[in-house]
């Protein structure tokens, strides 16, 4: 009995030990983590749909949509575009996405956010070549309107899928599509 | 015992991966290309040496039938601790490697080393251990990495090096590769050791 409770209790002293270390390192690191997760996103934006020198204004639309307008002067007047988010299952994860539509709805530029797929097979839908600046997967995207038929060559259309990787890429078009019909639904007359 | 051989010893002769086979979960699941694989060989260096350390200088206060859990906690403590300062100040690392750093506290290495190394020897060797053993782990990722690259994606580290026209073997880069690859390379290398031994 007396031993259970003296291992018990040195256990507890590391546990302690270890919590105390976890919650310290914790609060010093969360503001910094906070942040990156800011400018990131801020980066993200501004890559997706470039040259917006009003900035961009976030609005949510019906069931919780949320886009962002970006307004081409200081003065917030002009709209130059719009971003939304873009969310699908992939293969073994949610493929969360950011786009950039431009006022005459054209697709400006696709950022994947997040994606936890296959390392080696659907990750590659980030997959920068050898010598390139962005993903190929994504900048196929550039210049479709929603009149375009965005679908994987597979499927009769144009966009070419990574290779052994159809679930990911179909779930990144498929996202990109749905949120195409959100977004000009909530701004409709504007696109 | 010399400092330079218990550093070399994971090279070949105590290879995690293909002489002790410790590890082989994460072996598997991140050798689909060479970046994967030195990054995961990196963050298990640098959780392998601290933990070894930590152990090692605990190791005549902690009792004998606690020890796993005791290990485990610091091995988890130190897993969070490099996953949150990656995550503050390195988030383009974080964000190639996040995905494998809570992966690194089911590895077996690391309780192995601290249960077989670390909690019997002195701080000094312990680190050098673990350094050792942290860099003979990521010389079998290079290896198995490098193989399952060039033959299923027809690259080395991102880099084309085979014409387009070589269409790859995909098997290599899913799971079932792994298996394939793992199996031939550990199959090559037992073939090395009765040679060297045949030889004596």
């Amino acid at each position: 009995m007396c031993d259970i409770l003296k291992t018990g209790v040195i256990l507890m002293i590391y546990a302690l030990i270890a919590g105390g270390s976890l919650a310290f390192v914790s609060i010093k690191t969360t503001p910094q983590i906070i942040e990156n997760r800011i400018k990131s996103e801020t980066e993200s934006r501004a890559q997706v749909l470039p040259g917006m020198d009003g900035g961009y204004e976030q609005k949510t639309g019906e069931n919780g949509f949320p886009y962002w307008i970006g307004y081409l002067d200081t003065e917030r007047k002009e709209i130059g575009g719009f971003i939304y988010i873009a969310q699908g299952k992939g293969y073994s994860s949610t493929i969360k996405s950011m786009v950039g539509v431009s006022k005459d709805g054209a697709i400006c530029g696709v950022h994947i956010l997040s994606q936890q797929e296959t390392p080696g097979l659907g990750s590659r839908i980030e997959e920068i070549l050898y010598g390139e600046n962005d993903p190929w997967f994504t900048r196929q995207f550039k210049g479709k309107t929603m009149h375009d038929i965005l679908k994987v060559v597979k499927d009769g259309g144009d966009i070419d899928s990574i290779t052994g990787a159809t679930v990911s890429s179909r779930a990144v078009i498929n996202s990109i599509n749905s949120g195409l019909k959100q977004l000009s639904e909530i701004v409709g007359e504007e696109l | 015992m010399s400092i330079i051989r218990e550093f070399t010893k994971g090279f070949y002769k105590e290879n995690p991966v293909f002489r002790l086979a410790l590890g082989l979960c994460p072996t598997l699941a991140v050798t689909s290309s060479i970046e994967n694989g030195i990054g995961m060989g990196v963050a298990v260096i640098s959780v392998l040496t601290c933990s070894n350390f930590v152990i090692s200088l605990v190791r005549k206060v902690v009792p004998k039938k606690i020890r796993i859990p005791i290990f485990i906690v610091i091995i988890a403590t130190f897993v969070t601790i490099v996953e949150m300062l990656m995550q503050a100040y390195k988030p383009e690392l974080y964000k190639s490697l996040g995905l494998f750093v809570p992966l690194i506290v089911v590895n077996c290495i690391i309780l192995g080393r601290a249960e077989a190394y670390a909690s019997r020897n002195n701080v000094i060797y312990s680190i050098i251990d673990g350094l050792g053993m942290g860099i003979g782990f990521t010389l079998s990722l290079v290896i198995i990495s490098s193989i399952r690259e060039f033959f299923g994606n027809g690259t080395l580290y991102g880099y084309p090096v085979l014409p387009t026209s070589y269409k790859p073997v995909l098997i290599l880069v899913m799971a079932p590769g792994a298996f394939l690859t793992l199996g031939y390379v550990l199959c090559f290398f037992n073939w090395l050791d009765m040679r060297f031994k045949n030889r004596n």
